[in-house]
C-alpha cells in the first residue's frame, strides 16, 4: 500500500531506508532516488518515487493537520 | 489479482483516478478512518468500491462530475464524463486554489494535478516503474494499476501513479 504523503527518512539501514510517517514507520527501497537522513520522501509501492523539499514538505505536513483540526 | 483494478468500467476509472486523494482526504478530516482504511483494503485486494461507496467518500468530487455530465447532458457514470473531469475541471479547482489549496506549497499541487506525459521507459520491479516525460521533465511514476502502457503511450498520473492511457 501507498501512502500518499511526505515521510521523513529516519535513518540509512542495510540498504533500505526507514520513512517517519509520525503515525508509524515503514521501510522502502530507494534505488530510484539519491537520498540521505533527514530528507522528505513520497513512498509508493516501498519504493520512493520522489524527493521533496524540506521546506515545502514541513510546510504541507503542517498544513494538512491544522486543517483536520479546523474541519 | 489487480484486473479489477485495470478494468475500464465507470466505478474503476474514478477509483484509480480518486484514490491518491485518499490520505489528504483523511488527513483533512473529510473521509473517516474506517473508510480511509476500506480504500486501502480495496487496493490491496485489486477490487474496485462500488457507486455507493465511493459517493459517499468523494462527494465533492461526485457532485462536480454531477454538474459537468448535466450541463453536458449525459449520465454522471460515463466513463468519458469522468475522464472530461479528471484531466480537465480537476487541474483548474488546484489552480483557482480552491480549499486547502489556497495554501498548499507548489510541489503538493503539482502532485495533487493529474498530469500528462509521454512513457519514455519502464521497468518492472515487482510491479511496473514508468519513466514519464512531463513536458521535459522526465519522472519515475507507479504503473502498478495500469500495467499495458508502453514506450511513446501518452498516459495520465495522479499522485506519481499511472491512470490511464490516452488514445
Amino acid at each position: 500500500m501507498c501512502l500518499s504523503i511526505p515521510g521523513k527518512v529516519e535513518k540509512i539501514e542495510n540498504g533500505k531506508i526507514i520513512v517517519d510517517y509520525g503515525s508509524g514507520k515503514r521501510t522502502a527501497d530507494f534505488s530510484l532516488a539519491d537520498i540521505q537522513e533527514g530528507d522528505y520522501v513520497i513512498v509508493k509501492e516501498k519504493i520512493v518515487i520522489e524527493k521533496i523539499p524540506k521546506k515545502e514538505a514541513e510546510e504541507y505536513l503542517k498544513l494538512i493537520k491544522n486543517a483536520g483540526k479546523n474541519d | 489479482m489487480l484486473e479489477k483494478m485495470i478494468d475500464e468500467t465507470p466505478e474503476a476509472v474514478f477509483f484509480r483516478y480518486s484514490a491518491g486523494c485518499a490520505y489528504q482526504l483523511f488527513n483533512l478530516g473529510r473521509i473517516t478512518k474506517q473508510d480511509y482504511d476500506e480504500i486501502k483494503n480495496f487496493r490491496a485486494r485489486g477490487e474496485i468500491p462500488d457507486r455507493a461507496f465511493l459517493e459517499k467518500v468523494y462527494p465533492v468530487a461526485i457532485e462536480r462530475i454531477k454538474r459537468l455530465a448535466t450541463s453536458l447532458g449525459r449520465d454522471y457514470w460515463s466513463i468519458e464524463i469522468i475522464k472530461k473531469y479528471f484531466l480537465e475541471e480537476h487541474n483548474r479547482v488546484i489552480d483557482r486554489g480552491e480549499g486547502y489549496y489556497a495554501q498548499a506549497p507548489d510541489v503538493i499541487k503539482e502532485l495533487c494535478k493529474v498530469r500528462v506525459g509521454i512513457v519514455t521507459g519502464k521497468e518492472d520491479r515487482g510491479f511496473i516503474v514508468y519513466t514519464v516525460d512531463f513536458g521535459g521533465r522526465e519522472e519515475k511514476v507507479v504503473g502498478k494499476y495500469l500495467p499495458n502502457a508502453k514506450k511513446g503511450d501518452k498516459i495520465s498520473a495522479h499522485w506519481k501513479e499511472a491512470v490511464d492511457i490516452i488514445r
